[in-house]
């Protein structure tokens, strides 16, 4: 880690290393600290963040603002971001619960963030005075909330696994919170489970990842194949967005959420696979939790996939999805945005990202890192 | 509220400016970042004559959403953001305050808001004593004493110095001369509406005035 941040440190040197003149330390600090924080700083907090600036040290700066006990990164601008992966309609404004702990936990504890959908955790607050987490309700969270404590201090990791009886193989951090249950498993067939977790982390909805060929071998049997009687319908629309997209569903075979609860029963797949299974007899019936990875060939290859294109249940499914390079991309671009207000469309912003993304790996994906990086890229200055 | 207003465009407009001339040092917010053919004179410039840079310039004008403008309007004017009155007008308008950062989501139902939570945090620092005095400084209770130039730009100063944030602090004598302006104008038209009133009121409308367009401008509801 320590390596990774001399890494970035030292890519941001040198892509500094230009002749535009330097900017005022002050005035520096006073922007990293409010693109970070949205909230003006105090001066004790400039000062040092001036003395790290003068010494060469901007990542540190960053990282001071970041974790200012009187600022209001994780409690505003981080919180924002994982309410947004928390919820269908992507608001901003949304319940804290186990999901978007998690997030903020992570990011604030410096977590490889390849883990994110893979890893046996979960994170509470440490205040016995709290109704105790439960997969049962949210009132664990909805009382922090309540509290206005603040999630930099009160946080803590532990296993989800412990907390939820759940087998050690079944947990994939974000995929196996509560959360992430409520927002994707509930109802339908678990396919928004597949495309808000490819357009969360992914930074792609499904409309981009529409590839008409690949092969529909695993396309499910509740897609018609002569829609409104036109055959050609599903072979130039459906098959394009469900080939990849029911081929990769299967990982979450297992989950649902029912009576405000996720459910994991890993004897057969839950029957939401096979609602409407007589739309198209001869379609893909779903045995088990397995996977494939289609888009690993044909236009989506740019994502980069790396790793096996297959496997079973969603814990291999979250490391196929954190292993790749838009993952990173993705997270480098979510920092640009939150901390820059960046248009990700724009290519000098794409650029800064591609930069960032390939530090942020080199960092062992460090995300509070990124974000002090992605906030030093545009607060003018030399560092 | 016409002139409150005029000020908030105002004050907009010279941020605005101010941030063109801020950016000087860099380029302008999203301008290139890649320069071709620059020669760097170090072992590492590229083999293929193209640098890409690190450096985004000055990020765009931000807004403050609805927890960071709260936050911040605590922190200029020392009224814990549990108050009474701020706290009851914040539940009420909340949902109509930014939730993203972005300049382009800040539409008017935002700076509509922002005035009215401005206005409660003005009201809960004139209605406590240790407040008033941080906020509004000492002034005249006697209206034809306080409706003077010195005073007025007495009460200004105090004002921009303790709700503008540090950085806004240089060049504030045109504002002043705005929020003097607007106080007087303020008074006139509290005496002619209400010309039995005390004094005290016509200039606690006057101070509330310009109190809630200080704390509802763009150096507070904005970021760069």
């Amino acid at each position: 880690m320590f390596s990774g941040r001399i890494t970035l440190s030292f890519l941001v040197l040198l892509s500094y290393a230009s002749p535009a003149a330097k900017a005022d330390n002050l005035l520096q600090s006073q922007r990293l600290y409010e693109n970070l924080n949205g909230i003006p700083a105090k001066d004790e907090t400039l000062n040092q963040m001036v003395s790290h600036l003068e010494a060469g040290d901007g990542i540190s700066a960053a990282l001071l603002a970041i974790d200012d006990p009187e600022g209001m990164f994780y409690d505003s601008v981080l919180r924002r971001l994982a309410n947004v992966w928390a919820n269908e309609n992507r608001a901003a404004r949304f319940e804290l619960n186990d999901m978007t702990a998690t997030v903020i936990g992570m990011v604030r504890d410096g977590k490889p963030f390849n883990q994110l959908l893979s890893s046996d955790l979960v994170y509470i607050a440490d205040d016995a005075s709290l109704p105790e987490y439960s997969l049962n309700n949210n009132d664990h969270y909805n009382e922090l909330a309540e509290k206005n404590l603040r999630l930099k201090d009160i946080l803590v990791a532990t296993k989800q696994s412990d907390l939820t009886n759940l087998p050690k193989d079944a947990v994939a951090g974000l995929l196996t919170t509560r959360g992430f249950a409520k927002a994707y498993y509930i109802d339908g067939t678990n396919r928004a489970a597949l495309r808000f977790t490819v357009f969360n982390f992914l930074c792609r909805d499904m409309e981009r990842l529409t590839d008409t060929s690949r092969p529909d071998f695993r396309v499910r049997q509740d897609v018609s194949r002569n829609p409104g009687g036109d055959a050609s319908t599903y072979k130039t629309k459906c098959v394009g967005c469900h080939a990849g997209m029911d081929a990769l569903a299967g990982a979450f075979a297992y989950y649902d959420y029912n009576n405000d609860r996720l459910t994991y029963f890993p004897i057969r797949p839950d029957p939401k696979y096979f609602v409407n299974n007589d739309n198209f007899p001869q379609g893909f019936v779903t045995q088990d939790d397995s996977w494939v990875n289609l888009w690993v060939d044909g236009p989506n290859k740019v994502l980069g996939f790396r790793g096996i294109p297959k496997g079973k249940g969603v814990k291999s499914f979250g490391r196929m999805i954190t292993q790749t390079e838009q993952f990173s991309k993705c997270m480098a671009s979510e920092a640009l945005v939150a901390v820059c207000r960046a248009d990700p469309e724009d290519i000098a912003v794409q650029n800064v990202r591609d930069i960032l993304a390939a530090s942020f790996e080199q960092d062992d994906y460090n995300m509070k890192n990124l974000f002090a990086s992605a906030a030093l890229s545009c607060s003018g200055g030399d560092q | 509220m016409k002139s409150l207003l005029i000020f908030s465009l105002f004050t907009f407009l010279a941020l605005s400016c101010d941030t063109r001339k801020n950016s000087k040092e860099g380029p302008a917010p999203w301008e290139a970042n890649i320069k071709e053919g620059e020669d760097h004179g170090s072992e590492d410039s590229n083999t293929d004559n193209k640098i890409v840079s690190l450096k985004l310039g000055v990020a765009q004008i931000g807004v403050r959403n609805y927890r960071q403008l709260m936050r911040t309007m605590s922190m200029l004017t020392g009224v814990p953001d549990t108050r009474r009155q701020v706290k009851q007008t914040f539940e009420l308008l909340s949902s109509n305050l930014a939730t993203h950062n972005k300049v382009e989501s800040f539409n008017a139902a935002h700076q509509a808001s922002s005035y009215k939570i401005a206005y409660a945090f003005c009201i809960e620092a004139y209605n406590n004593k240790d407040d008033h005095l941080r906020l509004y400084g000492k002034h005249p209770d006697d209206l034809q004493e306080f409706n003077l130039d010195a005073p007025l730009h007495e009460v200004a100063s105090h004002l921009l110095k303790t709700l503008w944030p540090s950085r806004y602090q240089n060049n504030t004598d045109e504002y002043k001369l705005i929020l003097v302006s607007l106080m007087k104008d303020l008074i006139v038209s509290s005496q002619e509406k209400r010309p039995k009133e005390r004094d005290r009121s016509h200039i606690k409308g006057a101070l509330l005035g310009a109190c809630t367009s200080t704390l509802a401008s763009s150096p507070v509801t904005l970021f760069e």
